[in-house]
């Protein structure tokens, strides 16, 4: 049953990601990609650009993605109302207490765990993106993109880009480095 | 409440950037709230599961409104995000073997891989440098990138490990020195 199993899924995501935004990436690779493959790694990493420049939430946007292109209509419907419920499930619940609940020593302490954690998650998952973007098949290393990758990194630190304008330089240069007949 | 479809429509690039919005919107043109207590509610959506635009949408719904004023207040703010997406998807799939949209989407791969790593140091770079902090990094970095471990289950031992070490631990030993004079 792929609905189901669409909205366990993001249900399971939405739970679980503390922190917001990309703290959800690692969770989404290792139920999206590598147990259901509903994406690739490749996809995944066009779409991460994709979300950012797209209106809403992030994780609504990847949801309604897999749903779509897994199940159609029905399918988008189900990943987003997965990904969306735990949220207003846990906010509902607590929202009268919500102070006491979050002061309590041991919702506290429980965070200060999980916090570098997601740090190292994600970390994971960045090298396992750059790894797969950098690198072309036999270990051979995609300089193209590596210098892109690097000036790019220069442009946001240097100039403090905003995340859509570096998404439409990365898709500018893609182009550009396509018309000189360089390919990635 | 439609308010909040605003926020779903206009924010792009999601969590902080809609938090933005809010606060504008809801603290000084509407003057459904103060600051301060939107703060209180952001603070919130931060430490409990899920996406944090949501999570405050949800709160801030049901603080002016109730149960219905959450509702409504989620599905304003999810609806656009879903529409848009929707449309553009069945596009995208099309549309990738054209050679120049191709060649786009490679720069936007590395354009987000870019903002993956700028994510993470900005994370990384808020956390307090201890060793407990440094142990439990390298331990969750390592589990997943070589047993691959699922990081479902590093987040459950990380919240485990957080309530012994910051929660238990100390009660215990404050306990004992209770008890030792």
């Amino acid at each position: 049953m792929i609905y189901l199993t669409l909205f366990l899924t993001f249900f399971k995501i939405g739970l679980f990601t503390l922190g917001g935004g990309y703290a959800m990436i690692p969770l989404i690779q290792a139920e999206v990609i590598d147990r259901h493959g509903w994406m690739t790694l490749e996809q995944f990493a066009e779409f991460v650009g994709i979300a950012e420049s797209t209106p809403g939430p992030f994780a609504v946007n990847i949801s309604t993605f897999c749903g779509v292109t897994t199940a159609g209509f029905l399918g988008s419907l189900c990943a987003t109302a997965g990904v969306v419920l735990p949220s207003v499930i846990i906010i509902l619940l607590i929202a009268s207490m919500a102070n006491r609940v979050l002061n309590h020593w041991s919702t506290k302490s429980a965070l200060q765990g999980a916090k570098p954690a997601v740090v190292g998650l994600l970390a994971v998952a960045a090298f396992s993106l750059a790894g797969h973007a950098f690198f072309k098949g036999e270990g051979e290393l995609n300089l193209t993109a590596l210098l892109l990758a690097a000036g790019l990194f220069t442009l946001v630190r240097v100039f403090k880009l905003g995340a859509i304008t570096l998404i439409l330089c990365g898709a500018a240069a893609g182009v550009a480095l396509q018309l000189c007949g360089l390919s990635f | 409440m439609l308010v909040f479809g605003k926020f779903g429509a206009l924010t792009f690039g999601g969590g902080y950037a809609i938090i933005a919005l809010m606060e504008d919107e809801i603290v000084h043109r509407r003057r459904w709230m103060t600051t301060d207590e939107l703060m209180d509610l952001i603070a919130i959506g931060e430490s409990t599961p899920g996406p944090i635009a949501v999570n405050t949408a949800t709160f801030v719904g049901y603080k002016l409104a109730g149960i219905i004023g959450s509702i409504v207040s989620v599905l304003a703010l999810v609806l656009p995000a879903w529409a848009v997406i929707f449309a553009i998807s069945g596009c995208y799939l099309t549309l990738r073997d054209n050679p120049w949209v191709a060649a786009a989407l490679g720069g936007i791969r590395v354009a987000a891989i870019v903002l993956i790593i700028q994510a993470c140091l900005r994370m990384g770079m808020k956390l307090k440098r201890n060793w407990f902090n440094g142990i439990m990094l390298t331990a969750s970095f390592y589990l997943v990138a070589f047993p691959s471990v699922s990081a479902f289950y590093v987040i459950m031992g990380a919240l485990l490990i957080g309530l012994l070490w910051h929660g238990i631990r100390p009660r215990f030993l404050l306990k004992n020195q209770e008890e030792q004079p």
